[in-house]
């Protein structure tokens, strides 16, 4: 196999990311609208409302600084820019070289930073409310993110993403023990409170109260809104795929090259399609918790990863 | 268990892990229900476990030890727990001595602790490792029972230090004589009946089951 073709192959990953992130979040709105007997919009809906907002005429406050029309550049390129760090179906990623899971997930946090000064910009009240909402969950969320992929990493020995994907795809069976499992329910919480999903966030209702997100990025239209929408959706592509390919280890390629891509390519959407059901069963089965009970959860999630991490490198947990 | 395949092995570290982790559930919920639940799953799981454990070679002692604990800790007692809860009427965990996160991070705490103590006197091996987590179930059961307040939550603390004390003996031993586990099981039957007559005591003479009320006893 040509080397060239190998690198191509890599570097094609992150837009495989990018195509496959609006038909993820389709799938996810079907399947919800599906288990609530509703029949729902078709699963390519999230392209087609991109596209319209792409076209669409952008409005900005009158009160707003330059910051508010740079924010979603500022957002969407961060988070494109992580996708390049993650292993999809290949044991390698293209800019690998230059950063591993810790500024995995500090350019996971440069779009929060980014999206939370437009909120405040706009000049309405809500954004300020949906920023300080969203600071705070996340500042909650951050040790728990990094807890659970130091899961995968001490095993690895490495805190590279495509080293530990690939150490753990390595030593697949064995591989099954307390310290993945609790590592993979730790990431799971955390991506719920990262991605505004259910327990934390309603994606779907823009309620005054409730909402976070939504709140924060109100102001935005045309085509500010899509790259923000775009960006979210990448955002909830990436975890699942943090997901699929850390703690459940099985299906990556374990050479580069495009064949084997093709290979793995099967397993990694059986997987996503996978973590896409659970996600739709838990959103379906939980009700929002308070505000003041999210750092509860997210205390949770960074209990179970802290537990995993020990359990994989320092204790041994069980028998 | 030294020379067992390495499937069952996995299966046995697996199911004490999730033993550890539903002491950490125990800590970390709300209602009393889900505590007694959190208690259920942890004496099913550490009865599978001693099941595996009695597989290779067979040991019908433990075998049969496993079934016991699965019925009896799994199955009557927190349906006893649970009839209990239901005559008294009282649902939540309210105002605990110490906070939900606090437990939480106190009992990862108390693991580390536990897990260094055992490692100082022991090698890292199979009883080794035992013995570290039965020491840690010990101090996790202790450790709900100082926190809380309701007499439901103090008795599975006391359920969950008898966990403790199982695996440890499980490991360090394969299990003691048989007349040994039955007098604690027993034990344990009669403790948690005495428990559940005291509950409605206490909840009959101050209309709530906070176990502070009863300092007020006091002459």
């Amino acid at each position: 196999m040509k080397p060239g073709l190998a690198a191509a192959a890599v570097w094609a990953q992150p837009f495989v990311l990018l195509m496959l992130a609006p038909l993820v979040q389709g799938c996810v709105r079907k399947l919800k609208a599906v288990l609530q007997n509703r029949q729902g919009a078709g699963v390519l809906q999230p392209y087609w409302d991109l596209l319209k907002n792409l076209r669409k005429e952008e409005v900005v406050s009158e009160t707003a600084s330059p910051i508010m029309r740079f924010v979603p550049y500022a957002a969407f390129s961060a988070t494109f820019l992580a996708c390049f760090l993650v292993p999809v179906l290949l044991p390698a990623s293209p800019l690998g070289f230059a950063g591993d899971m810790i500024a995995l997930v500090y350019l996971l946090a440069l779009p929060r930073f980014f999206m939370a000064l437009g909120g405040l910009d706009a000049g309405s009240a809500f954004g300020g409310m949906g920023s300080s909402r969203e600071m705070m969950i996340s500042s909650a969320a951050e040790p728990a993110l990094i807890a659970a992929l130091f899961t995968a990493a001490v095993r690895a020995g490495s805190t590279g993403a495509a080293e530990a994907a690939s150490a753990a795809a390595a030593s697949a069976p064995a591989a099954l023990g307390p310290g993945l499992a609790l590592g993979f329910i730790a990431l799971f919480l955390v991506a719920l409170a990262e991605c505004g999903r259910l327990p934390v966030d309603n994606p779907a209702t823009h309620l005054e109260l409730t909402m976070v997100h939504e709140a924060m990025i109100l102001e935005h239209s045309g085509r500010s809104l899509a790259l923000i929408e775009l960006s979210s959706m990448l955002k909830l592509t990436l975890f699942l795929t943090l997901l699929a390919n850390l703690f459940i280890p099985w299906g990556l390629a374990s050479r580069t090259d495009p064949a084997s891509a093709v290979f793995s390519a099967g397993i990694f959407g059986l997987k996503l399609g996978g973590l896409v059901l659970t996600l739709s069963v838990v959103e379906n089965s939980t009700a929002k918790l308070r505000l003041f009970r999210v750092p509860d959860f997210l205390g949770i999630a960074f209990v179970l990863a802290l537990l995993g991490l020990l359990s994989e490198g320092i204790l041994r947990l069980g028998l | 268990m030294t020379n067992a395949p390495g499937w069952l092995y996995q299966a046995v570290s697996f199911l004490t892990a999730l033993a550890l982790v539903s002491a950490f559930a125990a800590l970390s919920c709300r209602t009393l229900h889900l505590v007694i639940r959190a208690y259920a799953a942890q004496s099913v799981l550490l009865g599978l476990a001693a099941l595996a454990v009695g597989l290779e070679p067979v040991r019908w002692h433990i075998l049969a030890l496993g079934l016991l604990t699965i019925v009896l800790k799994g199955g009557a007692i927190p349906w006893f727990l649970f009839k209990v809860m239901e005559d008294v009427k009282i649902r939540r965990e309210a105002a605990p001595f110490i906070g939900y996160p606090a437990s939480l991070l106190g009992g990862v705490g108390l693991a580390l602790v536990s897990y260094a103590a055992v490692r100082s006197v022991m090698p890292e091996s199979f009883t080794g490792r035992g013995l570290a987590m039965g020491l840690t179930l010990m101090l996790l059961g202790l450790w709900l029972m100082v926190g809380r307040k309701k007499a439901v939550t103090q008795a599975v603390g006391l359920l969950i230090v008898d966990n403790g004390i199982f695996v440890a003996a499980l490991s360090t031993t394969f299990g003691m004589p048989m007349i040994v586990e039955l007098g604690l099981l027993f034990d344990l039957l009669v403790c948690v009946t005495v428990i559940g007559v005291l509950i409605f005591r206490i909840q009959s003479s101050f209309a709530s089951i906070n176990t502070d009320n009863l300092s007020r006893l006091k002459g």
